[in-house]
């Protein structure tokens, strides 16, 4: 075939441009190290880049929530040691109340110390993070305050804690621990009437079946004292304040000489010691369900009242030590509690954040494959180029320097 | 016979001779100009004398000068550059389109996504200024960057419009010109010789124009040849050439449209009915890909601006009204008819204005709830709809939705590429066929023009003969 030698010019200068665009992309795709540097180059690699891009981001974005969840949940830790620490004091100030030398001035010493932690657990109740979160705040009402108004009249209802987008929370549910105590010892609590005159105290008690007293279809009882007919000693009976009757024992009996401190099993799953001298006819102590509102502040401030109080006598005293006491074991165990459910959270968010870096770490590698050069591949595939298009400028100049123009001799 | 009969065929000779050579030196000269075909001499014997001992011949005539013409091969190499030009004007525009969308962290994609994750540090913070701050800054951000796109989408447009003009006038003045070379061709045709240069010029012409838009060719009984737009649209007859047209679209101003004006009746002209050419290759890319980008970017501005300013109007903000209640958040975005083109960041936003807490209930401060928040963040993988130009609709999440686009462009641009790769060699082969017929090749033109400065000679040989001859009969008389 003949060539238009204008054509065959003009086309084997296309293809060294050809050549030497193949090659400066080759060089290009070395120097920038990435494969797909515009969607053209690779549609569907391109969408992925996006999409893992995106995915690497968000879990950039986890690792925040996972740092402020964990900045928090440290700081609440903290803060419940404190408060863990405050109530053990305000434990053994009450237990040193119990003294029985002890008269209303050294009680009000004891006082003292009391009102003074209270303050203090206040404060550790309203402690913020460096953002101004309440660390016991909860969702909703976050900025309201644990103070002195919420200690005397609990309405605050507990809820859900403030949560990140996963579900890590950046606070703790701050009523459950705080205002929502049970009383008593946790399944049942035992008071004594306000009106009482006698010395009689009454411990807290505890369970020694919770299956037969969770069978019991009233949870409501009273002790009532009167004197035997007979001998004119000092008799108990334990009525149900449902049905109104008086319980009986194995042998059927319902009236039961009373021995201070002797334990009082009449009612099935429980035991319970009333000691000193109730006085017959008119004292009564009570035994019901324990209920979810004990409350740190009101419990303190019951027992601050109690023991400051210039008119109570030893029976009073010893019952509001005891029930100080009692109450503060649910207080503590309380904040143990809620401890050791941040302590889980803080583990927890351990394994969130290594999963968490999986995810960007595989991320970051599905990016990679498909955007990145593999530099074997790229620096032979330079190497190529480079080779070819050396071969066409060779070739090129030795071609046109043929013509027959050149033999023609004048 | 007689010895002047001599002189005559020596002298004939070296005439055919002579226009051989001149014929190859015009070939030479020639070999570079584009559209050149290869001349030849086409040279006769003449006619034999005829004497009693039969006839004697009397040397050589130049008949004519002839091109090399292969109207299929011209045929073929005007439709494939045509088809070429306008695949490689598309496949720039679009490599243009392809930057103006940014990709990775430069895009779209990747800003949306910033916004919403900023959406997670209020979550954490929900009171927190410097989060809120934050929020505000990137949404600032997806604004600018819609807004940023839709302009260079904008001056690609203005590009294609300018192009188009220029385009335009190129093709109306090459139809004027091809309107006039048929006036010369056809005036020389009583003289009975082709007019060579003039035909090549012609077909240089008509090659050019076909870069613009694709011609149909049909030659006519006096020389002159007719071209046709679009099947049946006349853009030049006989000397006649009529004249395009690119104004803006009567109801979309800000696309172009081409139209034909052909005695007194203006037809427009689509990309399809343009068939290639650079002017099909710009209405196929302002029709389908520029139109299409638009939509997709449009689209995205209108769903991203909507989804977040109802978020905001469902969320409390830290604000107050008279009464101390909290009030709905405010839009975020500030949107216009121009879709991305108008997408702002609402003038006059403070920190207060995030809508971070949900609405009512149990919510007594916003300042310690980030439902909406959350909501906000759950933005980035809640699935949207997107509406497009032609109502169709797309449901996707915002990411998946801007991958597809990205990967729409990159499959146009691909595509694009490919056709460009192989229009452009269909129109090289043809180019080197046509070539390889009536291209000049400088060896040939060599060798020729040894050939026929040998026939000079030998003709000047047969008069130098024929002097001695004379010379001869001379002296026998003189002796």
């Amino acid at each position: 075939m003949r060539l238009s030698t204008a054509y065959s010019y003009e086309s084997s200068v296309y293809q060294l441009q050809r050549r030497q665009e193949e090659m400066s992309k080759a060089q290009q795709q070395m120097t920038s190290g990435k494969r797909v540097e515009r969607p053209g180059d690779d549609p569907t690699a391109a969408a992925q880049i996006e999409r893992a891009l995106v995915e690497e981001s968000r879990g950039k974005q986890m690792q925040r929530a996972i740092d402020a969840s964990r900045n928090s949940m440290t700081q609440t830790e903290s803060a419940l040691g404190d408060a863990v620490d405050l109530s053990q004091r305000a434990r053994e100030a009450l237990v040193a109340a119990g003294n029985g030398s002890y008269g209303a001035s050294e009680r009000k010493a004891l006082v003292q110390t009391l009102t003074e932690i209270k303050s203090q657990l206040l404060g550790v109740a309203n402690q913020q993070d460096g953002a101004g979160n309440l660390l016991f705040g909860r969702l909703d009402n976050n900025s309201v305050k644990f103070d002195s108004r919420v200690s005397s009249d609990v309405t605050d209802a507990s809820g859900n804690s403030l949560q990140s987008s996963e579900g890590l929370p950046l606070s703790i549910d701050g009523p459950a621990a705080w205002l929502h105590l049970k009383s008593g010892n946790g399944v049942f609590e035992t008071a004594a009437a306000s009106g009482n005159t006698g010395t009689g105290w009454v411990t807290a008690g505890q369970v020694t079946d919770p299956s037969a007293w969770n069978a019991l279809s009233s949870h409501a009882y009273t002790v009532s004292f009167a004197n035997d007919p007979n001998t004119g000693s000092l008799t108990y009976s334990v009525t149900d304040d449902a049905s109104g009757a008086a319980m009986a024992d194995g042998n059927g009996n319902t009236t039961f000489a009373y021995q201070t401190g002797q334990s009082i099993n009449v009612v099935p799953g429980i035991e319970f010691t009333i000691s000193g001298s109730p006085t017959a006819g008119g004292d009564s102590f009570h035994v019901g369900d324990s209920t979810a509102n004990l409350n740190v502040f009101k419990a303190l401030d019951k027992a601050i009242a109690a023991l400051g109080s210039s008119t109570v006598n030893s029976g009073q005293v010893t019952q509001a030590v005891n029930a100080g006491i009692s109450d503060m074991d649910q207080v503590l165990s309380s904040f143990q509690a809620a401890r050791s459910q941040v302590g889980e959270t803080l583990n927890s968010l351990d394994g969130v954040e290594s999963r968490n870096s999986g995810r960007i770490l595989s991320a970051q590698t599905s990016r990679s494959n498909v955007e990145d050069v593999d530099m074997v591949q790229a620096i032979s595939e330079f190497t190529n180029r480079q080779a070819s298009y050396q071969a066409a400028l060779q070739s090129y100049s030795s071609v046109q320097k043929m013509s027959l123009f050149n033999y023609i001799n004048s | 016979m007689n010895t002047t009969s001599l002189l005559n065929l020596g002298a004939s000779g070296m005439m055919a001779a002579q226009a051989q050579l001149s014929t190859t030196g015009h070939n030479i000269a020639n070999a570079s100009v584009e559209g050149y075909s290869r001349q030849t001499v086409r040279a006769e014997t003449a006619a034999g004398m005829y004497s009693g001992s039969g006839y004697f011949g009397r040397g050589v005539d130049v008949r004519t000068v002839e091109r090399q013409v292969s109207s299929f091969l011209t045929d073929q190499v005007s439709q494939t550059s045509a088809q070429a030009s306008a695949d490689e004007v598309r496949k720039k525009m679009l490599g243009q389109l392809e930057s103006s969308f940014g990709t990775g962290q430069q895009g779209i994609g990747y800003a949306a996504t910033q916004l919403f994750n900023a959406f997670g540090d209020v979550a954490a913070q929900p009171a927190d200024a410097s989060a809120r701050r934050v929020v505000l800054e990137r949404s600032d951000d997806v604004a600018s960057m819609f807004r940023s796109t839709a302009s260079s989408l904008n001056s690609l447009q203005s590009g294609v419009t300018q192009d188009l003009k220029n385009s335009v006038q190129e093709v109306n003045s090459l139809a004027k010109h091809i309107g006039d070379l048929n006036g010369q061709i056809a005036a020389t045709r009583g003289g009975g010789q082709k007019p060579n240069d003039l035909l090549d010029a012609r077909d240089q012409l008509v090659k050019e124009l076909s870069g613009y838009v694709q011609v149909n060719r049909v030659e006519q009984d006096d020389g002159s040849l007719n071209l046709f737009v679009g099947g049946s649209q006349s853009l030049v007859v006989g000397t006649n050439a009529y004249q395009f047209k690119a104004e803006p679209d009567p109801t979309n101003t800000s696309v172009t449209r081409v139209t034909l004006e052909a005695d007194g009746v203006s037809r427009q002209l689509d990309a399809n009915a343009v068939g290639g050419g650079r002017l099909g290759g710009l209405l196929e890319f302002q029709d389908s890909d520029l139109a299409s980008a638009r939509s997709q970017l449009d689209a995205m501005a209108n769903s991203l601006s909507t989804e977040v300013n109802q978020l905001q109007s469902q969320g409390w903000s830290l604000k107050l009204d008279a009464s101390g209640q909290p009030v709905a958040g405010a839009a975020l975005f500030s949107t216009g008819k121009n879709g991305a083109a108008d997408l702002k960041l609402a003038a006059g936003l403070s920190t207060d204005d995030i809508a971070a807490s949900a609405q009512g209930g149990t919510v007594t401060s916003p300042r310690s709830n980030n439902t909406n928040a959350l909501a906000f963040q759950k933005l980035g993988e809640k699935t949207l709809t997107f509406t497009l130009a032609d109502q169709s609709k797309v449901d996707a999440t915002f990411t998946d939705y801007f991958s597809q686009v990205v990967a729409d462009v990159g499959v146009r641009v691909q595509t694009a590429g490919n056709r460009a790769d192989v229009s452009s060699k269909l129109a090289s082969d043809a180019q080197q066929q046509l070539g390889s017929e009536t291209g000049v090749n400088l060896d040939e033109e060599a060798a020729n023009l040894i050939h026929y400065q040998q026939s000079y000679q030998a003709a000047a040989k047969v008069l130098q003969v024929a002097q001695k001859i004379f010379d001869t009969l001379i002296s026998i008389g003189g002796g």
